[in-house]
């Protein structure tokens, strides 16, 4: 059963899979030749010096990407499943609901936390050719909400698109806002390391909210 | 004999809306139920309510005697489900669609599934988004076949579907359903072709259950009176007589009622019954009857 759902969600996703996955892989040459282009025009001792002094973060143009990710793997997997209400069918199949659900889940989460893993250690591993592990740490660290932010993306964007009462939706999408915006409210590099378990917590939150959104579907709740 | 679908005293609203108020009815092992009715009558919320999508404000049903709110996954695999539109799963082919379903149910028959595809003229590598509505009915009630399930639940399964791929459907259904003694119940509000196809007949009106009978019975006993109106008169419907429309020239009611009785009832009114005729009706003719044409 689980590998008939992992299938299910694989057809449906994988020409999205490829593309996120060519844009985080694309993302790796970027960022290193963008580094040795700075090494060369500035020379290292001077860039190493703005990288110190002005907290510079050379990956914060990622900072954005991987909650657009999140947010478009979301929808993309539950709003076929909520066209013309087919989630009815995938409820109907002989395998409890609320498994069902969180195979879904699991896949979309899973594959998403794989590409950010693989492409991050990619580049983490690449870019300590060039430069001392303790500021690419200080730059991962500070890269790490953004990761998060798009784990929790995913999973409030399925809540979303699951709840049945537009009226409903419009509030939990300005719930889903406020909480994304937690993930990027610390500036430097080292504020939000110590938010991380806080960050955690709104994940494992905002993966129970579908089930929720499921039961409300269930019941047929229209207003 | 065992009642394979029970509901009973089904009430609902949307909203202030009533849609039925103690809706009673079951559906008896081996018997095809059609479920008739207009546009937002509550065919569609009847559907909902009996595989579990939707909470009645009150009043419960039962499938293969389980609560609707809490099938069990054996019972699920028993209930082969067809929703409105023919929707399926549309980003797979037909190959892929049916690996996918096959995996869930032990039971599992490729045969008539292949059989209905082999009839379309559509590649293995064609989605089913990029499919034609009358394509998707045939992949629908392909995998529903497939699936062997004691009970069919079909929820409009006509709509959408030309009069070619209608009677495909309707066909299909029929020699498989007989050969195989599978309970169905459908909903439709295209009522042609049904009348060869539904062994019980329901029909809602808005807010009530207005008849559930054998559908051979209203075949047999409800009829169309004609009347020549060369005097003009006023006539009401009552018991015997149903949906009363006059025209320029003569005046039309039906009836359950023999053409003794509905006489009788013409005659207490002082009308006279000389010109008084009748013509049996096809079942979309006798839908028309009971529930007007408005």
């Amino acid at each position: 059963m689980t590998r008939a759902i992992f299938y299910k969600e694989w057809i449906k996703l994988r020409w999205l899979l490829l593309a996120i996955s060519l844009v985080f892989a694309g993302s790796i040459p970027y960022f290193i030749l963008n580094l040795t282009n700075k090494f060369r025009f500035a020379g290292k001792p001077h860039f190493w010096s703005v990288i110190v002094g002005k907290d510079l973060n050379l990956i914060s143009e990622l900072t954005y990407i991987p909650l657009l990710a999140g947010l478009i793997f979301g929808l993309s997997q539950i709003v076929p499943e909520m066209q013309k209400k087919s989630l009815k069918l995938t409820l109907h199949l002989p395998h409890p609901e609320k498994l069902t659900i969180l195979k879904m889940l699991l896949f979309g989460s899973g594959t998403l936390v794989s590409i950010f893993g693989i492409t991050g250690l990619v580049l983490y591993f690449t870019l300590s050719i060039y430069l001392p592990l303790q500021i690419i740490g200080a730059w991962f660290t500070a890269a790490l909400p953004w990761y998060l932010a798009g784990l929790a993306a995913y999973f409030l964007a399925v809540w979303v698109c699951i709840e049945p009462v537009w009226k409903q939706k419009a509030i939990n999408t300005l719930l889903a806002i406020a909480l994304i915006m937690l993930f990027f409210k610390g500036a430097s590099t080292y504020s939000l390391q110590y938010a991380t378990p806080l960050y955690i917590g709104i994940i494992l939150l905002s993966m129970c909210f579908p089930f929720y959104s499921v039961f409300r579907f269930k019941e047929g709740v229209q207003q | 004999m065992a009642a394979i679908i029970e509901c009973n005293n089904i009430t609902h609203y949307y909203g202030n809306r009533l849609i039925y108020k103690d809706l009673n009815f079951s559906v008896e092992r081996g018997k095809i139920l059609g479920l008739l009715g207009k546009n937002g009558t509550g065919k569609t919320t009847i559907i909902n309510i009996l595989n579990g999508y939707l909470k009645p404000y009150s009043g419960e049903c039962r499938l293969l005697g389980e609560d609707m709110r809490s099938l069990s996954i054996e019972t699920k695999s028993k209930v082969g489900l067809l929703l409105e539109g023919h929707v399926q799963h549309s980003y797979f082919n037909i190959v892929q669609i049916e690996k996918f379903y096959s995996r869930f149910f032990k039971d599992w028959k490729s045969e008539p599934y292949w059989d209905l595809m082999d009839k379309l003229k559509v590649t293995r590598k064609q989605k089913i988004s990029t499919m034609s509505c009358g394509q998707r009915s045939q992949v629908a009630l392909g995998l529903i076949l497939a699936q062997d399930p004691e009970l069919l639940i079909l929820d409009d399964f006509s709509m959408g579907l030309d009069p070619g791929y209608r009677r495909l459907f309707v066909d299909y259904l029929k020699e498989y359903v007989t050969a195989t003694n599978k309970t169905v119940f459908l909903t439709s509000h295209i009522i042609q072709d049904m009348e060869h196809l539904i062994d019980e007949t329901m029909i809602l009106d808005y807010g009530k259950l207005l008849l559930h009978k054998p559908t051979h019975e209203i075949l047999d006993n409800f009829k169309r009176y004609k009347l020549s109106d060369d005097v003009r008169f006023k006539l009401d419907s009552d018991d015997v007589i149903q949906n009363v429309e006059h025209f320029k020239t003569h005046t039309e009611f039906y009836s359950f009622d023999p053409m003794d009785k509905v006489k009788q009832a013409l005659q207490s009114r002082s009308i006279d019954t000389q010109t008084l005729v009748y013509e049996s009706l096809t079942l979309e003719d006798a839908f028309i009857g009971l529930t007007g044409k408005y």
